[in-house]
């Protein structure tokens, strides 16, 4: 596999916040990569260093295996943070300047302003769409020269329900074109329900790298629940095939081994006389994994 | 280069305060210029001289010394090619606020492509003020001068290029000052406030000194006309453009484009 994106030990502070801190990873050819975490975690920093408006302190990137510049950037189309157009121009003069910039034809422009469905108010000047068209014509900026990679700030900020299914819907269909799909957010769902890969980011460090499937097929968690919560605590510690165990509410939370199942656990607590009324296996989000990383990083 | 000329141009094309500051700027310029000798002829009317020295009638309009006189309304610092800067100010600022040097830089545009960018603009404001002096000047010129040759037509036009040079070098300063603070009410400001100070740093110079500083530096490539006015009043001006003082404003011209690009290339946007 070759790596599309490969960033080196990249730092960056502003004033006495270190944006990003020593930050390594790759991004691989058709990956649809979610770069996650809370807000300020330096998700828009990294991207901006790679798509060269900020300049960093130490470390470096490479695009396609060569040296960045601008002739690379041609071959992406990325939207950082909120979309950035002139506001006396019409959408599709906006484009049009896109277009030139990426030295290809105009040719495309009906079409990525149909992707977003845009097309009817294509004339209008930018400065009187609405937060959600003004979102949806920076997402037709990147889309524009079919791009070999996509990055997306944050997409679906200020979309309607609807708006943000389509966005996840197209993301989907471009990634199954071949194209690679840099995806940064703070909504865990968003990275759950379209990233293959996920990179986790919290004060600049990455916390996390790897496949998502990979973290959510992880030895589920078993919730176990009785009117004795403390005979059933008990007998629960005792048991040997346990990886963890822990208590929330009115249920006690165990990570079982990887050779024993929920039917052992309700065997082996029946013997030992303790009455279940509710056991079930808990599939892991990575909304829990996440915050789980993050609990980690703080201690 | 046609490339970025044709982005440029896609910019302005629909912006309506680029027209009407330009247009505006346009006629003024015609206006003023044409108005010219009426405006002189007033003040020597009305001014209160003995009887016993006659004034000479003065014409502006004369070929070949209309390209002086002209050239040196339109390049007064503080007339109105300061228009002209705020324009360019405006359309440099305007990418740093609307953060579209950021989308332009990200979607594939250089900085050192987005900076020739600008340049041309300024190239076609300069050229567009050239032209309208040119047009002006033949108009004027023709109606009149009594009796012309080539040679008194194209006497002096040296000047309509050092007066394109000046602008060049003026604009590059207005586009230095924009990229640097970024905001177009500081820019504009700070142009100002400048233009209005530097007399005043000047005296602070030694006498040699204070002739280089950008804004004199620029205004001494025209010096005012010598008009028979002078004459009698036993001043005499320098007629000629000065080699020193060409080469003065070009490097002038260089310093600002180069400051422009180093801001440009090392700071983030």
């Amino acid at each position: 596999m070759s790596a599309i994106l490969s960033i080196k030990q990249l730092s960056k502070s502003f004033g006495f916040i270190r944006a990003v801190n020593e930050l390594s990873f790759e991004v691989n050819k058709g990956d649809i990569f979610g770069l996650l975490g809370p807000n300020g975690s330096g998700k828009t920093t990294t991207l901006g260093i790679v798509l060269g408006v900020i300049s960093p302190e130490s470390g470096t990137y490479s695009w396609f295996g060569t040296p960045p510049g601008s002739k690379t950037r041609k071959k992406i189309g990325a939207i950082l943070e909120t979309p950035q157009f002139y506001p006396y121009l019409s959408g599709v003069k906006n484009l049009k300047i896109l277009a030139d910039i990426k030295e290809c034809k105009y040719d495309d422009i009906d079409r990525v302003l149909k992707i977003v469905d845009l097309h009817d108010r294509k004339n209008h000047h930018y400065r009187n769409y609405s937060l959600g068209m003004k979102q949806r014509l920076g997402i037709a900026g990147a889309l524009l020269c079919e791009p070999e990679v996509l990055i997306l700030d944050e997409p679906t900020n200020g979309l309607d329900p609807q708006g943000i299914a389509d966005i996840r819907k197209l993301i989907l269909r471009i990634a199954e074109d071949g194209t690679t799909i840099i995806l940064a957010s703070h909504l865990l769902d968003e990275v759950q329900k379209t990233c293959s890969h996920v990179t986790i980011l919290d004060h600049g460090k990455n916390m996390y790298s790897g496949n998502v499937d990979a973290i959510l097929n992880e030895t589920p968690l078993i919730e176990v629940s009785s009117d004795d919560l403390e005979k059933l605590f008990n007998a629960l510690s005792n048991y040997t095939k346990i990886k963890s165990i822990y208590q929330e509410a009115d249920k006690v939370i165990i990570m079982l081994d990887e050779d024993s199942n929920s039917a052992d656990i309700n065997e082996y607590l029946f013997s030992n006389g303790v009455t279940v009324n509710h056991l079930c296996n808990r599939k892991k989000t990575l909304e829990k994994h996440f915050l789980q990383i993050l609990a980690q990083s703080n201690d | 280069m046609i490339r970025l000329l044709k982005i440029e141009l896609k910019k302005i094309l629909t912006y309506r305060t680029f027209w009407v500051l330009t247009g505006l700027y346009f006629l003024s310029l015609i206006i003023v210029l044409g108005s010219l000798q009426a405006f002189l002829d007033n003040i020597v009317n009305s001014s209160e001289v003995s009887e016993n020295i006659e004034i000479p009638h003065i014409s502006l309009y004369v070929f070949p010394d209309i390209w002086h006189n002209l050239t040196y309304i339109a390049s007064s610092r503080y007339s109105f090619k300061v228009i002209l800067a705020i324009i360019v100010i405006i359309l440099i600022t305007n990418e740093f606020s609307y953060r579209t040097i950021r989308q332009n830089i990200i979607t594939g545009l250089s900085r050192t492509e987005f900076l020739f960018a600008k340049l041309e603009i300024i190239v076609l404001l300069c050229l567009g003020s050239t032209l309208i002096l040119l047009v002006t000047g033949l108009s004027l010129g023709f109606l009149n001068t009594l009796g012309f040759s080539i040679m008194e037509i194209s006497g002096k036009m040296e000047f309509l290029i050092v007066y394109f040079l000046e602008l060049l070098v003026y604009l590059s300063f207005a586009m230095f000052i924009a990229i640097m603070l970024r905001k177009a009410g500081l820019a504009i400001g700070m142009l100002l406030l400048y233009t209005i100070m530097e007399p005043i740093i000047k005296l602070s110079f030694p006498k040699d000194f204070g002739r280089f500083l950008p804004l004199e530096a620029m205004n001494n490539l025209i010096h005012l006309p010598n008009t028979k006015l002078m004459k009698l009043m036993g001043i005499e001006f320098q007629e000629y453009i000065a080699f020193s003082d060409v080469v003065a404003a070009i490097v002038y011209g260089f310093i600002f484009v180069f400051l422009s690009w180093i801001l440009l290339r090392y700071r983030d946007v």
